[in-house]
């Protein structure tokens, strides 16, 4: 399989993907850049796998994790920066906004607060319900995605749903 | 609380913009000029320390022969196991 091929094949399940981590067009755009020149540099390895699918959503999902934790510290950081150099212009964090293109509006604003929520799950939590609810996989493929058992998985999406439901209760009692 | 989640199967599949291969390919091949440029400075900084290696060991073997030819020559001694010329 050459890499145009696995590009064409893929380009939607990676763009997708990273959309439901950052939720952001163009975020995502540069994960998905990020992942298929990981993808390219790695073809030769790539090419003896009957399915690339699972590995491509691992690269995916560990590249969005890693792109969330950049800007954290980008934000961090420039935080720190505003701190010492009050009228520095040149390092500020660029807050990109909720702009997800596969949300409706009228379920715009219920969608941001569930994933305000799904965002301050644990990283391996956010990705089960991710995998299970938004990409509708089995159990046994995300088991597969994320290198773990079905129990594991079984009860980390349980968690997830516990721990969400319990921060939406309270943001509607506000 | 599963109707709560239900909401997030609405969320559509968008597809990937059309841009995006050609941006790939560039990233790609910026990649590779950064990679070829970093081995050409390193390849060159490398034969750089041993042109300096061995000019330095040439140096210092040339200066030491000439403190020990100057010293014979102060004793008038031969440099060599002759006693006499």
């Amino acid at each position: 399989m050459t890499f145009e091929e696995l590009y064409n094949n893929h380009k939607n399940l990676v763009f997708n993907l990273a959309l439901q981590y950052v939720q952001n067009t163009e975020d995502a755009q540069e994960i998905a850049q990020d992942v298929f020149v990981v993808v390219h540099q790695t073809l030769a390895s790539f090419r003896n796998e009957a399915d690339p699918k699972t590995w491509i959503y691992r690269v995916t999902i560990n590249k969005s994790l890693d792109f969330i934790k950049a800007k954290k510290r980008q934000k961090r950081f420039g935080f720190l920066t505003s701190l010492f150099y009050p009228d520095s212009n040149e390092i500020k964090y660029d807050q990109k906004g909720f702009d997800h293109p596969g949300i409706e509006i009228e379920q715009k604003e219920s969608l941001e607060l569930i994933f305000k929520h799904i965002n301050n799950l644990p990283e391996n939590q956010k990705t089960a319900l991710i995998l299970s609810k938004i990409e509708d996989k089995s159990q046994k493929e995300i088991a597969d995605i994320m290198k773990l058992n079905v129990k594991a998985v079984e009860s980390l999406i349980q968690r997830a749903k516990v721990s969400l439901a319990k921060n939406l209760e309270k943001n509607e009692g506000k | 609380m599963e109707n709560d989640f239900d909401i997030l199967k609405n969320i559509k599949l968008v597809n990937a913009p059309d841009f995006l291969f050609t941006r790939i390919i560039s990233k790609i091949e910026n990649r590779l000029a950064i990679k070829i440029s970093k081995g050409a400075a390193i390849s060159w900084s490398v034969s750089l320390v041993i042109v300096v290696i061995v000019n330095v060991t040439v140096l210092l073997s040339q200066s030491q022969t000439t403190k020990q030819e100057t010293m014979i020559e102060s004793m008038n001694l031969l440099p060599d196991n002759n006693l006499y010329e």
